[in-house]
């Protein structure tokens, strides 16, 4: 395994190479950061890795496959490996950017999840570009040859690709990419469920789980056939029972408990499930476990 | 694959778990932070991923192997994959601790490289159990069941990893000793290094902390591998860049010294004369006047 990482350092440029590695999913190749001469220009050269360009600030244009696109800042591009490109800088309002090359047997499955492809291989940023060069700044301050900063450099990639993921996704309302089968939704949710059901709402739990409201409420009527709402109303509902069955504490204490305003909402809450009040419950039950115990 | 995620909250108790993955390297299982109850035990059991835990506060005793330890805030025990472990908050002063479960096909490597293997489950840290602790705050902040959450709680895992394995203090003095990489990769290195900063008053010291090693095993590796030490590359290197100078421009001696990384235009001459036969001035006049202009290929 050959490796080869390098740092220079010169007033407007930084930047770090390796290349070789000890992770297969994701590696880094190399990244840095320059601030661009009018008509500083790169290419035509092609690269065997992946290599993202993050444009804080300026102008700039990038030729790929016969077609020019014209880059500004808060936009990334996208350099597949093997293809041939050149780009370069305006002339009056030359781009600042920031860059990382990666590659491993991951990278088309993580990329699949951003706006960049090589079809599209330019996008808007949703978040700030500088968070980006926060990150790639991050990974120029670990440079030695050791096994620790070689993972807190991968540490720090994964970081940048969820942060892409994270600005495409947020790109079109909720561009639902489902990355997990429903039944790993659903079970989340209902687990959120458990732990937070007096002080919840749906849209907490969509929001918590990530994925949309409408998603949300698909899934559980395929798998529960009923809806989020549902679902969570008789949670409450089945603690509410317990509680009256089990424990001394008023209509009012249970209310609170379980996410009721007052024993009213929780009264008419119950009657409309059961088709009889809470305290008929607690009566008729009471009377059967004394039946039973004696 | 189908591990569904689950997040619990309760008071004391925070907890992401059978998270789904989309790594093969390393992947999260689960992380969380727990104020455990007096006595509060997991086991006798084994689970099929590593647990690490940070003690943050209290005591406890963890039972593995025929071992049996009390340990007690600042200490770490791993909990290896598929081994029947046994552990306990102490009764008055319960633990309070944060763990991180995990596997993939590096773990154990990773771990290794932690100074943790199967007959070293426990050590202390010179790095407070709060800054492990708070990298897993970040990954209990990433709750989502998306990719984007998923590699965030990834990305933060290998920073933990990377915290562990700086963490023993056993190893800061023989941090040195670690070779990751084969001497191969570090000569490239080292020449890489050289190729860029040679213009400027770079020593071998520089050479080996930019590499991370010692510069005695440094010198071991270049002589082993090219026969020299690195300070003779070093001066080689630069010698060659000054006689494609003097061959290539009209430069003066004291200017083409400077390019090359020395201060001193005669430690300069002395230098290459030792080096190439010839003092400076007496190889830019043997050389034929249509030598062709090497091509100035600076970095």
């Amino acid at each position: 395994m050959s490796y080869r990482e390098l740092k220079t350092e010169l007033a407007n440029y930084k930047c770090l190479y390796t290349a070789g590695h000890q992770t297969t999913d994701l590696y880094l190749s190399y990244c840095g950061i320059q601030s661009c001469l009018e008509t500083h220009s790169y290419g035509p050269a092609s690269r065997s890795e992946y290599l993202i360009h993050f444009i804080t600030r300026g102008r700039g244009y990038l030729q790929i496959d016969d077609k020019e696109y014209v880059l500004t800042a808060n936009q990334a591009f996208l350099i597949p490996p093997q293809v041939q490109t050149f780009y370069y800088a305006d002339a009056v309002d030359p781009y600042v950017y920031t860059w990382v090359g990666f590659n491993g047997t991951k990278v088309p499955d993580y990329l699949a999840q951003t706006d960049l492809s090589p079809m599209q291989p330019v996008c808007d940023l949703n978040v700030p570009a500088a968070e980006f060069q926060t990150l790639i700044d991050d990974i120029l301050q670990v440079k030695e040859l050791t096994l620790p900063n070689e993972l807190k450099r991968v540490g720090y990639l994964y970081r940048i690709l969820s942060l892409l993921i994270y600005s495409s996704q947020s790109n079109t309302p909720r561009k639902t990419t489902l990355n997990y089968p429903s039944d790993t939704y659903a079970e989340y949710a209902m687990q959120y469920i458990k732990h937070h059901y007096s002080r919840i709402t749906v849209n907490d739990i969509s929001e918590y789980v990530g994925i949309n409201r409408s998603y949300l409420h698909s899934i559980f009527k395929k798998k529960l056939n009923m809806s989020p709402q549902e679902y969570l109303i008789s949670y409450r509902l089945n603690i509410v029972e317990t509680l009256l069955l089990k424990t001394d504490l008023s209509i009012t204490d249970i209310a609170l408990q379980t996410g009721y305003n007052d024993s009213s909402s929780l009264s008419k809450a119950f009657k409309k499930q059961y088709g009889y009040p809470p305290s008929s419950l607690r009566n008729s039950g009471r009377r059967g476990r004394n039946t039973t115990d004696e | 694959m189908n591990r569904p995620t689950i997040y619990e909250e309760r008071a004391g108790y925070h907890c992401l778990t059978r998270i789904n993955r989309h790594t093969t390297d390393l992947y999260l299982f689960s992380c969380g932070t727990q104020k455990c109850p007096p006595g509060h035990y997991f086991g006798p059991g084994s689970r099929p991923d590593y647990h690490l835990h940070f003690i943050l506060d209290g005591e406890g005793y963890y039972h593995v192997n025929q071992q049996k330890y009390h340990l007690k805030r600042g200490q770490l025990f791993v909990c290896p994959a598929n081994t029947t472990v046994y552990y306990y908050a102490d009764v008055l002063s319960p633990w309070y601790y944060s763990w991180v479960s995990f596997n993939g096909a590096k773990a154990v490597d990773y771990l290794k490289r932690a100074d943790f293997d199967n007959q070293h489950l426990i050590r202390n840290s010179n790095i407070p159990p709060e800054r492990f602790t708070a990298l897993i705050q970040e990954m209990l902040k990433a709750n989502q069941l998306t990719t984007a959450n998923e590699l965030k709680r990834i990305g933060y895992l290998y920073q933990l990893i990377t915290l562990l394995m700086d963490s023993n203090n056993a190893s800061v003095n023989q941090i040195y000793n670690h070779y990751d990489y084969s001497s191969d990769t570090y000569i490239e290195h080292a020449r890489q290094y050289i190729a860029v900063n040679y213009n400027s008053s770079i020593h071998i010291s520089d050479v080996a902390a930019y590499i991370g090693i010692n510069r005695s095993y440094l010198c071991n590796v270049f002589k082993e591998k090219l026969n020299m030490s690195p300070q003779e590359y070093l001066i080689h290197f630069r010698m060659n860049k000054a006689k494609e100078l003097l061959s290539a421009t009209a430069y003066d001696v004291k200017s083409i010294a400077g390019q090359v990384g020395y201060k001193d235009a005669l430690a300069f001459s002395k230098a290459f004369k030792r080096t190439v036969g010839l003092a400076p001035t007496e190889y830019r006049y043997s050389l034929p006047p249509d030598v062709a202009m090497p091509s100035m290929n600076c970095f």
